[in-house]
């Protein structure tokens, strides 16, 4: 408690240099200060207090105060509290201070800004990012006067591959038959090497947030965040739940915590797997990749045995989980991940022997801690780049305070690192499941009745197979007012430039892989044509979509 | 005249030969990565499939579609000359005659993804012919001192050393020259993906495919008709003798593949010349050791 105080007086002195209001609410401090004050209590956020920049959020709060607002969501991992940085900016054309050169993790989510709010930044080079290049300028998708269905006319706009007279052009995507999904890599070569690299993203951006904002309400919108990624979507689910558990201070059934903890290792596990045996074929070793996928099959019978699916389990609701894991299902749960981690063991101690894969990972898309730590990688791409930081020790929630285990930390920051975080996760997690069903209590498992008052605010980081993944919750009525998801991946892309720079290109795409990168997960604009016909493109007009 | 009818009767025979053992190789790759496999005639399936689609020219595909076609003229040369080595005549300069004609079936193998106007293959095409300078450079060296050995110009036990240390490097060159994993860099490497497999379609993709594979084939012949070439006469029994050992080959060559990594690109060559060189050398002073006491 003491220790506690002391914290919240340093926040609280930072607070008033700025001469900004704060409020501690349970593990989350708010700070709101005016827009110049910004880019200070960012940087000493960031650079003295060592918090962690996770995203900004920004919202329309026209109808509730007449203005819009910037939220910067940091935690303090060492003490465990989320920090909202909160400033509210006047007018139809906001405009707010960057903070990318105090904090250069925040470039993206304040173009993401700038893409769906409309909130121009000062200090800084602007430049499109989520919305395609033919969205038309002055129309802001998250503001609250723009209606979900809404299709405003695009002018289809062609990108030319870039070519420069210094190095070839080397094009990935944005449909190639290396990719899972489709993304854009612009790779610079001079011979085999890489020397600069152009991503270009948000093919798959579905318009989530806003569909959430607009026509679901709050139950409703655990089965599509559900739907936000097909490997990760149980993660996505469960820190949706907690964010508005906590806004709305329920108290959620001890069991259900645990069943979500539980669920939540299984699919640790399944997307582990599927990368090592991805990992594996980028190498050429389609046998480890062969192996790896069948040793996973067990941990999808798993799923669907405690959920009743492989994948998209949609178990989850705000107040706890629609499925129990009686005791009956204990001794066949214990059974499979004793055989899982014997054979997982032994598969991997052949495939890391294997010449050409140990040669292939080891000292290739080195990720140095200092940039780590200025992108703020997360996940295995941390924890590989000697980053000791993972949410379900740092940010306890669910049940994992009542389980222990080793945070895997590598100092190598290369492929084999960020393989060798992920081999290590495997078998902490199924020791973790152990001591969940071991521990687990007797009770409900959700909540019957309860009220979600408008107006408050929930944060949540949930450690995803990938890294931290966090939501941002303001409540409404019936449904979210404002709902923010940044997953992982949204944060370790930018590490591909370094991790890629000076490279063989050859190690291009293990390099790619080994950030495990969820692009569903990152993006969230889709033509849905409504009655299934073709509209043909006229260039002098537009196109209706 | 009966022994050029046998030639060539096994010669058309054989090929066939590089779409059955393609398949035979996938169904045993799958019994080791504990799958079904599909059918050992598959691959002759998908061949005849590709056959019958339409031709779809790309830019380029004229000049490259020749060179596959010269690659293809150039593998049934050699294995006509080999075949009428181990049948008719024992006469070394057809073997090399047939030897020639493949590795120039190599270069223009080597040449024809630099021909397609496409990045992915132009990069795999380079990276083909960095492997092959080293490769086809070290198999005619081999080639030449297992002659030398062969041909009694030597005669020592020591030169029996140096004879073990070049057919070991002739069987490496073959596997290597079969493009198979760790060096199928040129072709299966992850970010070439969108190359010469998607330019090609159709009869034309059919056409490169069974080119790939006759290079196995021949890759694979060629060091077992030199072996062969001392323990038979010429007849058609060399070739019955032939066949299964090509078959076995074929799948020993499978099964190393499935349990290795795929090399780099930069890797390749100092790997291969890190063997090369000193089983070379070892060849090479067995041989001279065996000429000084000759």
């Amino acid at each position: 408690m003491l220790r506690n105080t002391s914290i919240i007086d340093k926040y609280v002195k930072l607070a008033e240099s700025a001469n900004a209001s704060i409020m501690v609410d349970g593990d989350t401090i708010h700070i709101v200060a005016k827009p110049e004050y910004i880019p200070g209590l960012a940087g000493k956020l960031f650079n003295e207090f060592k918090c962690v920049h996770r995203t900004c959020v920004a919202t329309d709060e026209r109808p509730l105060s007449g203005f819009f607002s910037l939220t910067h969501l940091f935690t303090d991992d060492s003490n465990g509290f989320y920090v909202a940085l909160k400033t509210y900016l006047e007018g139809d054309k906001p405009r707010a201070p960057s903070i990318i050169e105090q904090v250069p993790a925040a470039d993206w989510c304040e173009m993401e800004a700038r893409d769906l709010v409309g909130i121009e930044f000062e200090g800084r080079s602007a430049y499109r990012l989520v919305l395609p290049p033919g969205w038309p300028s002055d129309v802001y998708p998250l503001r609250k006067d723009f209606q979900y269905d809404k299709r405003p006319n695009m002018l289809p706009v062609s990108e030319k591959v870039t070519i420069t007279e210094e190095s070839s052009t080397v094009p990935v995507g944005p449909y190639h038959p290396a990719l899972h999904e489709p993304e854009y890599f612009e790779l610079y070569v001079e011979g085999e090497k890489v020397v600069d690299v152009k991503y270009r993203g948000f093919h798959v951006h579905r318009g989530i947030e806003k569909l959430g904002e607009s026509r679901m309400t709050y139950q409703q919108v655990n089965f599509l965040a559900e739907r936000i990624c097909g490997i990760c979507g149980f993660e996505h689910s469960t820190c949706y739940a907690l964010a508005v558990e906590k806004a709305a201070k329920l108290d959620v059934p001890e069991r259900a915590q645990f069943i979500r903890s539980i669920i939540l290792e299984v699919e640790r596990l399944h997307s582990h797997l599927l990368w090592l045996g991805v990992a594996f074929h980028l190498v050429g070793y389609d046998a480890g990749f062969m192996h790896m996928w069948r040793i996973r099959e067990k941990v999808m019978h798993l799923s669907e045995y405690l959920t009743g699916s492989r994948k998209t389990y949609g178990i989850n609701l705000v107040g706890g989980v629609r499925k129990d894991i009686n005791e009956e299902k204990k001794p066949k749960i214990l059974e499979t991940l004793d055989t899982l981690e014997k054979e997982f063991k032994e598969l991997v101690d052949i495939a890391t022997s294997v010449p050409q894969v140990k040669r292939r990972l080891t000292g290739t898309g080195v990720l140095p801690r200092e940039d780590a730590v200025k992108l703020g990688v997360e996940g295995p791409v941390a924890r590989a780049s000697g980053i000791d930081r993972d949410a379900r020790r740092d940010l306890p929630y669910a049940a994992y305070k009542h389980v222990s285990f080793k945070v895997p930390v590598y100092t190598e920051g290369d492929n084999m690192a960020r393989t060798l975080v992920r081999v290590d996760e495997v078998f902490e997690s199924i020791s973790m499941i152990k001591q969940l069903l071991d521990q687990m209590p007797k009770g409900p498992i959700r909540l019957e009745e309860f009220d979600i008052p408008p107006g408050k605010i929930g944060v949540q980081v949930v450690e995803a197979p990938r890294g931290g993944d966090i939501h941002f919750v303001v409540t409404g009525e019936g449904k979210p007012y404002r709902w923010r998801v940044r997953a992982p991946t949204y944060n370790n892309i930018p590490a591909l430039r370094v991790m890629l720079r000076d490279q063989p290109l050859a190690d291009a795409p293990l390099t790619i892989a080994s950030i495990d990168p969820c692009f569903s997960c990152t993006d969230r604009v889709v033509v849905i044509k409504e009655d299934g016909s073709v509209y043909k493109l006229s260039l002098v007009e537009g196109v209706k979509l | 005249m009966l022994d050029v009818i046998l030639v060539g009767v096994v010669s058309g025979a054989m090929l066939v030969l590089p779409l059955l053992l393609d398949g035979l190789e996938r169904k045993v790759k799958a019994a080791i990565q504990t799958r079904i496999g599909p059918p050992v005639t598959q691959t002759l399936y998908d061949f005849l499939k590709l056959m019958g689609k339409e031709v779809k020219p790309f830019t380029g595909s004229a000049l490259a579609t020749y060179m596959v076609l010269l690659t293809i003229l150039l593998q049934v040369s050699s294995l006509i000359a080999l075949n009428y080595f181990i049948i008719a005549e024992r006469n070394f300069q057809i073997l090399f005659a047939g030897l020639a004609l493949f590795l120039v079936a190599q270069a223009s193998s080597a040449m024809t993804p630099l021909l397609v106007p496409n990045p992915f293959s132009q990069i795999g095409g380079y990276r083909e012919v960095v492997v092959s300078l080293v490769n086809e450079f070290t198999m005619i060296l081999s080639i030449g001192a297992i002659s030398f050995i062969l041909g009694g110009e030597a005669a020592s036990p020591y030169t029996y050393i140096g004879l073990l240390s070049a057919m070991i490097t002739l069987f490496i060159t073959s596997y290597v020259s079969t493009g198979r994993p760790p060096f199928d860099i040129a072709e299966a490497e992850v970010e070439l993906a969108s190359g010469i497999f998607v330019e090609f379609s159709g009869p034309l993709l059919a056409t490169y495919i069974y080119a790939m594979l006759t290079r196995r084939l021949l890759a694979k012949m060629i060091p077992l008709v030199i072996i062969l070439q001392s323990l038979t006469s010429p007849g058609l029994l060399t070739s019955l003798i032939l066949v299964p050992l090509l078959v076995v080959t074929w799948l020993v060559y499978g099964v190393a593949a499935t349990v290795v990594g795929r090399t780099r690109i930069d890797m390749a060559p100092v790997s291969l010349l890190k063997l090369y060189i000193p089983l070379m050398a070892l060849s090479i002073t067995g041989l001279l050791i065996g000429v000084y006491h000759a």
